[in-house]
């Protein structure tokens, strides 16, 4: 009886501490596009939230005690003073003319390539920590098979906190953002997301992606993830992974679009994740009608996407009953599905070519088309590496062709500092008029590279960072919603393009040539000058110390020989040394 | 006062006294196990890029999924690729590399780790892989964490020449490169015994400056010999593995974790025929003849396992009759000292355990009173010693 009463303490205490407030959510998104494609989103989402004995303690998360959240990726940000994070992957370019949309469907996707974003906790001194960022970035550069760290120290930023702002606002903290356009996703990079998953890639929508040779096949390809850690003021955390593709529905030689989840994933509906809290398939229909399926979806709801109003149909895939089936969906009637020619484009889009494309100079011409009724406030935004610099002074901006350089409101312009390495960074605060085509221009130079600086593949050319425009004028969703009551009762199409929660677009990244040296010259070069020294240095060399004189050299012959004994002396020129 | 004053005095000798002798068994169990390795590590370098060459990324493909199914886990491999041709745009077969036209096994498969990859393959980033001289922030997974206890295998692949092979496409690796970042390895200590591959021309010249001890080399061709590609998938359009990989893995293919195949009979197996170039083999720097290595020491995940020798052995009086306690005893000194005489035949007396600490491995012959009787010694030195200081002060 002594023992329980004193072992009741202890077990109470295991208890309160082993109990977490954790949960993890899953979701399938499928979203027909107008050009015979599917986009595919997967999101999991686990809720985490730091314990009452872990907050006494100087740590945020509970150690040790991880059940859904992967302990190799908090534990890195947890020890770097991480706030708030976000990696994304993107293969592929999104073409917003074909698929109607302006971007990728999960908003946190980045432009083209990787990068690694994200809020730290400032250092002793209230600077930004860049050694944590260097550590951090490399440690997940470890963790996602990918070099996401830093190359070189001027390789971050700190410019882009406005852009990307915390969602947990939090003081004392810095922003950090890094660029890296070259890299691509393949098999290594879905290995480690998967297995940073609480399914694991076994069980629940997880088993659907854990194709490779099926998800690589796709046309546009984006993985992520986006971390908001637990802290003192905030105690809830969020880490969520997305996983995105673009799926062609239309077979090779011709026929309709119908599809299913056995044909997409050549699987049924998986069995449900015990752990899930909700596991759904969501399918955002399409806005033309006969579309059709074949199990009728667990609640259907209205949602504001991209500032226009989408039915979206819900599958609660948690339950058992759902196991095992198919769901199929098609389009009554349809024969061959015939490519439209032209397609309605979205409310905004953004494009970005360089025109005068010289070795050493050219100019980027942003072309930004609002399609809209309202007048839109935005920012684009550059980061180039420093070896690409802007004539900022002729930098122009035409509305429908017509110089307007009020449009640009504001600017911010960070220079890089060649030769190291940095980044100049290029802020434009830009109004946007309703139905109008913006052209932005900026002029630049490419400097020269030395030939250590040149990539393996210097012939290539070097990809630059996706541009960016970030609106500055989106409705909170409470306005919109207000408006889809209002839709309930009037028949007007509603096309409000600030009710969305796409704050970024992107232009694709960019391949820019350099001027490449023939890589022998170095080689010649060296060859050429080793030479002529050789040639100069052993002339002087030889004229400096040495000099050219006669020596006497005392012939003694043979008397034996019977020959006239004699000293002969001869005369020889030689050297002396 | 005095009391308190003998018994520190006392646990103070007696605690020496037993890190003493915890030293010597430390000792002879680091001896003992000379010649043997707990752990298996792997480093696998594909050094060319572009589409092209596309067999040496299936090569060191193959190689991987041939040491991963004998055993090796992915923490304990590096794999190090120029480029990407799984996810490459011209690949017909999306995230699939095959190393054969049959095309029967997928080596991208779906659980793969690729430690260095595309710009990250650099001389620089390999060298300091080998002599493990990285920054700080370096991720664990880039590391070779090795020890001396660890048998270690590096397979290279690319273009090469005498005494060279190219990485990427602008910088090259020199065979003294290699071979000094090696004997950096020897002398920190990060293998046990190394095996050192090359699949490339001329490939013999690769090894030929390497002089660290326990270094066993091969190679697929000799000086002036190239190497040759195995075939053609016509689809993908390029060679999918070269012949002397190709045959090597086709070797592996047969054995599993339990082999007792020895690298001796893949040396045997060596066909130049099919080869297409005459393989160099160099064994000199080796103690231990390749006839007595196994083939999964390198290519598999089978270690043995390291026994720790008790320090002190209870000997029973003849008249308890505990079998298994007196078998034990000879069973520990026959496990530790057989693969030492197996390992190092010919090394001299003086690196050889000292009678004192062959005795511990062996389970105490030493009489008790040797070891009693010098620490009885010293407590009453000591004990004197403090008395007199005492008095003095």
């Amino acid at each position: 009886m002594l023992l329980w009463s004193s072992l009741l303490p202890i077990l109470t205490l295991v208890k309160a501490t082993s109990t977490y407030d954790e949960s993890f959510h899953e979701s399938l998104t499928l979203h027909p596009l107008p050009d015979g494609r599917l986009s595919v989103l997967f999101e999991f989402t686990t809720l985490f939230s730091s314990t009452s004995s872990s907050r006494r303690s100087s740590t945020p998360v509970a150690q040790s005690h991880h059940s859904l959240t992967p302990p190799s990726l908090l534990l890195p940000l947890e020890h770097n003073r991480v706030s708030e994070l976000t990696i994304s992957f993107v293969s592929g370019r999104w073409d917003q003319r074909r698929t109607g949309e302006a971007g990728p469907l999960h908003h946190e996707s980045g432009g083209g390539g990787g990068e690694v974003r994200g809020w730290l906790r400032n250092n002793q001194n209230g600077k930004p920590d860049f050694e944590a960022w260097t550590r951090v970035t490399h440690a997940l550069g470890g963790l996602f098979c990918a070099g996401l760290g830093p190359s070189e120290d001027g390789d971050s930023v700190n410019t882009f906190g406005h852009i990307y702002p915390a969602h947990v606002s939090q003081t004392n903290t810095s922003h950090f953002f890094l660029p890296q356009p070259t890299l691509h996703l393949c098999t290594e990079n879905l290995t480690p997301f998967l297995t940073l998953l609480p399914s694991k890639g076994l069980s629940g929508l997880s088993l659907l992606l854990a194709r490779p040779d099926l998800v690589f096949a796709w046309g546009f390809q984006s993985e992520g993830i986006e971390v908001i850690m637990p802290s003192a003021e905030s105690p809830q955390g969020r880490w969520r992974g997305w996983w995105e593709g673009i799926v062609d529905l239309v077979p090779p030689k011709g026929g309709d679009r119908s599809f299913s989840l056995n044909s997409l994933f050549k699987k049924n509906v998986p069995r449900a994740f015990p752990m899930a809290d909700s596991s759904v398939l969501k399918v955002i229909l399409p806005e033309q009608e006969g579309f059709r399926m074949n199990n009728v979806p667990s609640k259907t709801e209205t949602k504001w996407i991209d500032g226009r109003l989408r039915n979206v149909a819900n599958w609660d895939l948690s339950h058992g009953d759902m196991a095992g089936k198919d769901i199929s969906f098609w389009w009554d009637g349809e024969g061959d599905f015939r490519h439209p020619r032209s397609f309605t484009p979205p409310t905004v889009t953004l494009f970005r070519t360089v025109i005068e494309p010289f070795a050493s100079d050219g100019t980027f011409s942003i072309l930004i088309h609002n399609t809209g009724d309202e007048t839109r406030q935005a920012v684009y935004s550059e980061a180039w590496p420093w070896w690409l610099q802007a004539w900022t002074h002729e930098i122009s901006i035409a509305q429908d062709k017509v110089p307007s350089p009020l449009l640009i409101t504001s600017m911010f312009y960070e220079p890089s500092t060649p030769p190291t390495a940095s980044i100049t960074t290029l802020h434009l605060g830009i109004t946007i008029p309703a139905r109008s085509t913006l052209q932005l221009k900026i002029p630049f130079t490419k400097l020269t590279l030395k030939y250590t600086e040149h990539r393996p593949d210097a012939e290539r050319g070097r990809e630059i960072p996706s541009g960016m425009l970030t609106f500055l004028d989106l409705e909170d969703s409470d306005d919109c919603q207000v408006e889809v009551s209002v839709r309930k009762t009037s028949s007007d199409t509603l096309n409000r393009s600030r009710c969305s929660r796409r704050e970024h677009l992107y232009t694709s990244r960019r391949l820019v040539d350099l001027p490449t040296p023939d890589f022998s010259m170095p080689y010649n070069v060296i060859i050429m000058t080793s030479t002529v020294m050789a040639v100069f240095f052993g002339l002087m060399h030889g004229a400096l110390t040495r000099r050219w004189g006669y020596v006497d050299i005392e012939v003694e012959l043979d008397e034996t020989d019977g020959a006239v004994a004699s000293n002969a002396t001869k005369h020889t020129s030689s050297k002396v040394e | 006062m005095k009391l308190l004053l003998y018994s520190l005095l006392l646990s103070a000798v007696a605690s020496l006294a037993t890190f003493a002798s915890a030293q010597k068994t430390v000792t002879a169990v680091h001896n003992g196990d000379v010649g043997k390795h707990t752990n298996n590590w792997a480093i696998l370098v594909d050094t060319s890029r572009y589409w092209f060459n596309y067999r040496h990324m299936a090569n060191t493909l193959a190689m991987y999924r041939t040491i991963k199914r004998l055993g090796i886990p992915d923490s304990n491999i590096i794999l190090m690729l120029a480029d990407d041709v799984a996810c490459n745009p011209r690949n017909p077969l999306p995230g699939k590399v095959y190393a054969n036209a049959g095309r029967h096994l997928d080596l991208y498969g779906e659980g793969i780790e690729v430690d260095y990859r595309g710009y990250e393959v650099t001389v620089e980033s390999f060298l300091r892989l080998l002599t493990g001289r990285h920054p700080d922030h370096t991720p664990r997974s880039k590391r070779l964490l090795s020890d001396s206890s660890s048998n270690v295998f590096i397979y290279m692949t690319g273009h090469g020449g005498v005494e060279f092979l190219k990485f990427q496409d602008n910088e090259e690796i020199s065979a003294f490169d290699v071979a000094d970042a090696i004997e950096q390895m020897s002398e920190k200590k990060r293998f046990n015994k190394l095996l050192f591959m090359t699949d490339t021309c001329q490939a013999a010249t690769m090894y030929s400056k390497i002089y660290s001890p326990n270094v066993i080399s091969t190679a697929c061709s000799q000086i002036g010999e190239n190497s040759y590609s195995h075939h053609n998938d016509m689809e993908i359009g390029c060679a999918v593995i070269d012949a002397y990989t190709h045959h090597v893995l086709n070797y592996l293919e047969t054995i599993n974790k339990t082999s007792k195949q020895t690298l001796q009979d893949l040396f045997d197996d060596y066909d130049p025929v099919k080869m297409l170039s005459n393989p160099g083999i160099s064994t000199e720097l080796s103690d231990v003849p390749p006839a007595e290595i196994l083939v999964t020491d390198f290519f598999g995940g089978v270690a043995s396992v390291e026994m720790t020798v008790p320090s002190l052995v209870i000997e029973f009086a003849d008249d308890i009759k505990w079998p298994e306690a007196k078998k034990r005893a000879p069973r520990h000194a026959e496990l530790d000292r057989t693969p030492y005489r197996r390992a190092r035949p010919s090394t001299p007396q003086s690196l050889r355990p000292t009678n004192l600490d062959t005795s511990i491995m062996k389970g105490g012959n030493t009489s008790p009173l040797a070891i009693v009787f010098p620490i009885l010694i010293s407590i009453g030195v000591l004990t004197l010693t403090a008395r007199t200081i005492m008095s003095v002060s």
